[in-house]
């Protein structure tokens, strides 16, 4: 081993010795960027006695000077071609270590490489200079190596993906292959098929798979072909034989070939598909269903997931030419294909093959659909296994989301619901059938309880829009008597699979119960009877699982809230008093549990009545008092945690008074002031415990709830509130919470809320932009800086600058750092809190004497936000828009509008507009990443843009020619538009026609992009 | 079933995706429990390993945690020799980050001859997903595994290594029996959202595979 090898194999291993690692790795580093660092690794790879982790790095160092291209002469190309060909001709040859795969896999990309840039016109015969003769070397190795390049080259120059990738490149080869070579390649296959190597036979069907996609499909389809697909699937004595898997892709590439149905059909003649389905239904699944060595790195999936997607490919090919070509023979290929599909899906207990032939099930149910009654058996046979294999298996735990059976269950559920879109009688009536035989069973499983509300959920799911008499029925039935294997009685006498399927079988019936508010609405007197599972063993009293209680918590919170009307007619009393009693602290549940629970309970107190009675005020009452007394006992023994639990518990409450548009009634002063004694007790409670993040973090949500319970009574709380959470909120994602609560208040009161924003303005501004900081270099941050502060020259070799380094910038993966994407979050909130004073008569805020000082800072933002540079390109155009929206709210009330004397000016905004807002209007959108990567013609791009000319049309509206002429002598010429066409754009913008100015504006984009684009290349 | 003191079975588990979509966020995430939330790009590579324990012993990855960015990519396709498993990483909320996807898969195919490979969608726990559930058919076609993961709330966090090491054991009912050491997630995935994800996903997987990469 010399030098060289070693410090190959030593840069390979990052695990070395730290110093010698580093220094092999920029030896290597050195000797790949090097000018003649291919030459150096072309004469290495002609050395024998190297192994093959040092050939592979010599190839690699070639493969990248010929994608560079740059430093190669044509004879250099014409050494390398030779040099290639002559190591691959070497490879039969040698020992197996210098054939490891992964050097002729390099080896075949660097043929590939030299194919796709050099054949035919330079290098006319290279596949009969480089792959064809294989087929003549040594044997079995060089046939083997024959279909190795094929791979390549059909990866990186043939297939579908290469070819989106460099169209040009792959057409040329494919016509060039198929003039020069294609009948060689593909006879060779086909010799192949005819041999007794599995491995060559595995290999040739890789290649039929690949290369069928674009080759005359008689070249592949050969008489050798159909007898190997019928030798290999289409024998009745129903056993596995080798290369199964192979054989099944290869066909079924064969047939998603693009043709003609007429064709598809003498195809699907042609290779006797009836025949073939026939075997494939009786081809049972042998127990240890895997590829054959020969075909493990084909990317072939097992078997029977081949035969199953052979088989959908079949019928779907049969169902279009059906389709197209009204074929009674197509109609009754489609028939012979779901014997075959509902064996694969009955004995299969792989996912993936029930959901490779579903897409033909679906379709058949659908054909099936309108003349049900003449395709009965065949429906009735998809729905009887759909039903079989759907049972929970007995050693099946559901709460295994790793088992496969989970992922198949799903996918029959799917199945079944499409069924029933088709035949929902037959549906419901075997769902009845499987209740009907529970209820006189002595013994009733939980796995088939399960079975028959899940069944059920879904033919309530698909049949919501239509009243089914018969599904209204089986689901009152199934609420109004639930089988007696959920009952309490029955538990602990199963061992933990059962007790974890019976546990399923509540949730399924609480799932039926949530989807049958209409039947309950209408059948009000059944309520009680259907909570009744929630409130024992069978739900929250369940007594050994915390899942099955915290779950139950869930359901019954669902199923309430659909329910609240029912419940306040009738029920009020009852429900609270049931729910009440879990509440407490309880070993059985858990603090969540708990909360989930006091948010029912809000739910059903806060639902909006005409008439309010004093029982609901005083139900809250008896709600919230002892909650009150916890935070009280919080301050005193100085512990927040209880008092955190509280907190979150009135957040609850509140939240389902949130919609409470009741009328006015003497009940609302008695709400008004529990809420007032929860807004105390809070404070009271924050005030100690302020330092502490949990409590901030609580109090933020409490106080967003608040806003929308409690009426203009949070206003003065906010006031106190919003100070301190700044003060003790740390991070951009916990300061943006307090925005939201600020634009809440501000959405929430308006005008009203003008004394209390304008109080805590400032503060907030400040607090945000401590957190907020410039990403994507330097760079941006100048031509921020020389957009706002003064118009010149500057500007113009910043765009310049920007536009060479844009595309660095946008694919930096920095953009999209979690850090980044909390900065950005914040800032945006920021704008649209701002956004909104503006809207929502709060603009005072902004220029009132208190926050005067930060108003700079605060246009700042939006002018930045201009670009959209300082935030990802997703969300990019609408920050564009967003500030430029801003930007003209500004115009409109801050200046003076001369035709209607409304509005007074704004001190030193009147020269701010003409000054700087001139010349954001033309450098934002041309600085802009956004605009940059996707052009100024997309949706998203118009809306931005057409922003900016409403913005133009103000700023003219408003300060005249003043305006126009900024952009026409300052601005435009700044960016090195003729005199002419600039002073031809200030007359456009003069003009009222905003459709032609939008045009005119984009327009003139485009031409300054043209500009500096040209003075970037000089 | 494992017994004390065991010797650990160590595997070279290679780690492969562009720039930014988390590798090494994700294998911090198991190795310390931290949630980095800073990028610093990967030079070349670097080896961390991950030790898991399971009902047949302990299992060592070591994890080849590659460069996504080409510019600091050293010998890119060189560290994949010798390779047991790998994991291709895209970022859901960014749709050129799984139309690379396939170029990794080929890269790492031609050197590591049929090794059990995983597919992870990262960052599901951001709203804004570009990549959904229905695009993702590329694990269908070359038949490995997908998991929708998030290193930011732990989603899935170790269902990959629980697959990869069934198959490199060679036991199908293989499973974990002490959780790795993790900082509590930074957030917690909301009930219905995860719900809302393995629907989505479910729905996906009944979709016929393209023929093609249409979608790519």
């Amino acid at each position: 081993m010399d030098d060289f090898e070693t410090a190959i194999l030593l840069s390979l291993n990052p695990l070395a010795d730290k110093d010698a690692y580093q220094q092999a790795t920029q030896f290597v580093a050195k000797v790949e960027s090097a000018h003649d660092g291919w030459r150096f690794c072309v004469e290495r790879l002609a050395q024998p006695g190297y192994r093959a982790e040092t050939r592979f790095w010599c190839l690699q160092v070639i493969l990248k000077a010929v994608q560079n291209d740059g430093p190669l002469q044509a004879k250099d190309k014409d050494l390398l071609r030779t040099v290639v060909v002559q190591f691959i001709a070497a490879l039969p040859g040698q020992s197996a270590s210098m054939e490891q795969n992964f050097v002729v896999n390099k080896s075949a990309q660097l043929f590939a490489e030299l194919v796709g840039q050099d054949y035919p016109e330079t290098w006319p015969r290279a596949f009969q200079e480089g792959v064809i003769p294989l087929l003549g070397s040594d044997g079995g190795k060089g046939i083997a190596l024959f279909f190795s390049l094929l791979q390549v080259v059909d990866d990186d120059l043939t297939s579908k993906r290469a070819a989106e990738l460099h169209a040009t490149r792959s057409v040329r080869v494919k016509d060039a292959m198929r003039g020069d070579c294609i009948e060689q390649i593909t006879s060779t296959f086909t010799a192949t098929l005819a041999s007794n190597d599995l491995r060559l036979m595995a290999l040739a069907l890789d290649a039929i798979r690949r290369y069928s996609e674009w080759v005359d499909i008689q070249l592949v389809v050969t008489e050798t072909l159909i007898g190997l697909v019928h030798q290999t699937l289409g024998q009745a004595d129903a056993t596995q034989k080798p290369l199964t898997a192979s054989v099944a892709a290869a066909l079924r590439a064969i047939l998603a070939k693009g043709m003609p149905p007429a064709h598809k059909l003498e195809l699907l003649k042609l290779v006797r598909v009836e025949d073939l389905l026939k075997s494939l239904a009786m081809l049972h699944k042998v127990e240890d269903d895997v590829l054959g060595p020969e075909e493990t790195d084909l990317f072939l999936a097992h078997p029977q997931l081949e035969i199953a997607r052979l088989v959908n490919q079949i019928a779907m090919v049969a169902i279009e030419c059906m389709s197209y070509l009204k074929s009674a023979h197509a109609a009754q290929i489609a028939e012979s294909a779901l014997p075959a599909a509902l064996r694969l899906v009955g004995e299969d207990d792989d996912p993936d093959v029930t959901a490779e032939t579903m897409e033909f099930i679906n379709h058949y149910i659908r054909l099936c659909a309108p003349n049900i009654e003449a395709n009965l058996g065949g429906v009735t046979a998809v729905v009887n296994i759909v039903i079989e294999r759907s049972i929970f298996p007995p050693e099946y735990n559901p709460f295994d989301e790793t088992s496969s059976f989970f992922a198949l269950r799903s996918k029959l559920m799917t199945l079944f619901k499409n069924i029933v879109r088709a035949a929902p009688g037959l549906c419901i009536s075997s769902v009845r059938q499987i209740l009907n035989e529970e209820y006189s069973n002595p013994e009733p499983s939980p796995a088939t309880a399960e079975l028959a509300y899940a069944l059920l959920n879904r033919c309530q799911l698909v049949l919501a829009s239509t009243e089914n008499a018969d599904v209204d029925e089986t689901v009152r039935l199934a609420l109004s008597t639930p089988l007696r294997c959920l009952e309490a009685a029955e538990l602990g006498r199963k061992d933990t699979n059962t007790e974890a399927q019976r546990t399923y079988a509540c949730f399924a019936l609480f799932t039926v119960a949530y989807h049958a508010h209409r039947i309950i609405t209408t059948n009000s007197d059944m309520l009680l009877q259907v909570l009744s599972p929630y409130f024992d063993e069978r739900g929250l009293r369940h007594p050994t699982s915390a899942i099955h209680r915290s779950k139950t918590a869930d359901f019954l919170l669902k199923f309430l809230e659909k329910l609240r009307a029912v419940v306040v007619q009738k029920y009020l009393n009852e429900v609270v008093y049931a729910v009440i009693t879990h509440v407490g602290s309880s070993t059985l549940l858990t603090a969540n549990d708990r909360l989930v629970l006091y948010e029912t309970l809000g739910l059903v107190l806060g639902f909006p009545v005409r008439k309010p009675t004093s029982e609901r005020s005083e139900n809250l009452r008896v709600v919230l008092q002892p909650l009150i007394r916890e935070l009280e006992s919080s301050k005193s023994t100085r512990d927040p945690s209880n008092g955190l639990f509280a907190v979150t518990a009135f957040s609850r409450v509140a939240k389902g008074f949130s919609s409470s548009k009741a009328d006015k009634s003497d009940e609302d002063g008695l709400l008004n002031q529990l809420w007032r004694d929860c807004l105390n007790a809070v404070t009271d409670y924050y005030l100690t415990f302020q330092d502490d993040a949990e409590v901030n973090r609580t109090v933020v949500v409490f106080a967003q709830t608040m806003v929308d319970t409690s009426g203009d009574l949070i206003l003065l709380y906010i006031k106190t509130l919003v100070p301190l959470l700044l003060k003790h909120t740390n991070g951009p994602l916990e300061i943006k919470k307090v925005l939201d609560l600020v634009n809440q208040v501000g959405a929430q009161f308006k005008e009203d809320a003008f004394l209390v924003i304008n109080e805590i303005f400032t503060p907030v501004v400040r607090k945000t932009f401590a957190y907020s900081v410039t990403v994507c270099a330097n760079k941006l941050h100048r031509s921020i800086s020389a957009t706002t502060t003064i118009v010149s020259t500057v500007v113009l070799e910043v765009v310049i600058d920007i536009h060479s380094n844009i595309l660095f910038c946008s694919k930096d993966a920095s953009n999209r750092s979690e850090e980044t994407r909390e900065t950005q979050e914040l800032r945006r909130t920021f704008l649209s809190v701002v956004h909104g004073f503006l809207t929502r008569n709060l603009q005072t805020v902004l220029t009132s004497p208190e926050n005067l000082a930060i108003l700079e800072v605060v246009i700042s933002a939006y002018l930045e936000g201009a670009s959209g540079n300082q935030f990802d390109l997703n969300s990019a155009p609408s920050v564009i828009k967003l500030s430029f929206q801003t930007l003209t709210k500004m115009v409109s009330l801050w200046t003076k509008d001369p035709n209607t004397g409304q509005q007074t000016d704004v001190t030193g905004f009147r020269e701010f507009v003409v000054e700087k807002l001139s010349g954001v209007c033309i450098s934002a959108p041309l600085e802009s990443q956004y605009f940059f990567q996707h052009g100024f013609n997309t949706v998203q791009a118009e809306k931005a843009l057409a922003e900016i000319v409403v913005l133009q049309k103000l700023c003219v509206e408003r300060c005249g020619a003043a305006f126009s002429l900024k952009l026409a002598k300052d601005v435009l010429p700044m960016f090195g538009l003729s005199v002419e066409l600039s002073e031809e754009y200030g007359q456009r913008v003069m003009s009222d026609d905003m459709k032609t100015l939008g045009r005119d504006f984009v327009g003139l984009l485009q031409e300054l992009r043209k500009i500096i684009q040209g003075r970037r290349l000089h | 079933m494992a017994n004390p003191g065991q010797e650990a079975a160590t595997f070279k588990l290679l780690l492969v995706g562009d720039g930014g979509t988390g590798k090494t966020t994700f294998v911090k995430r198991h190795l310390t429990g931290e949630f980095e939330k800073k990028y610093i790009a990967t030079v070349g590579v670097e080896v961390r390993p991950l030790k898991f324990f399971t009902n047949r012993g302990p299992i060592v990855f070591n994890c080849w945690d590659t460069a996504g960015q080409e510019k600091f990519g050293g010998l890119r396709d060189g560290y994949y020799i010798s390779g047991n498993a790998a994991i291709i990483m895209f970022d859901v909320t960014s749709r050129v980050t799984y139309k690379n996807v396939p170029t990794w898969h080929k890269n790492l195919v031609r050197v590591c001859n049929n090794i059990p490979i995983v597919l992870c969608g990262n960052k599901v726990d951001i709203k804004d997903r570009k990549v959904k559930a229905k695009m993702i058919t590329f694990h269908r076609k070359k038949n490995l595994q997908y998991y929708d993961i998030s290193a930011k709330n732990n989603y899935n966090f170790e269902k990959p290594f629980l697959w990869l090491a069934r198959k490199l054991v060679g036991d199908l009912n293989l499973t974990f029996v002490e959780a790795p050491a993790l900082a509590p997630p930074e957030v917690h995935i909301d009930e219905s959202y995860k719900q809302q994800l393995e629907e989505q996903m479910a729905r996906a997987q009944a979709e016929p595979v393209p023929e093609e990469d249409d979608d790519m």
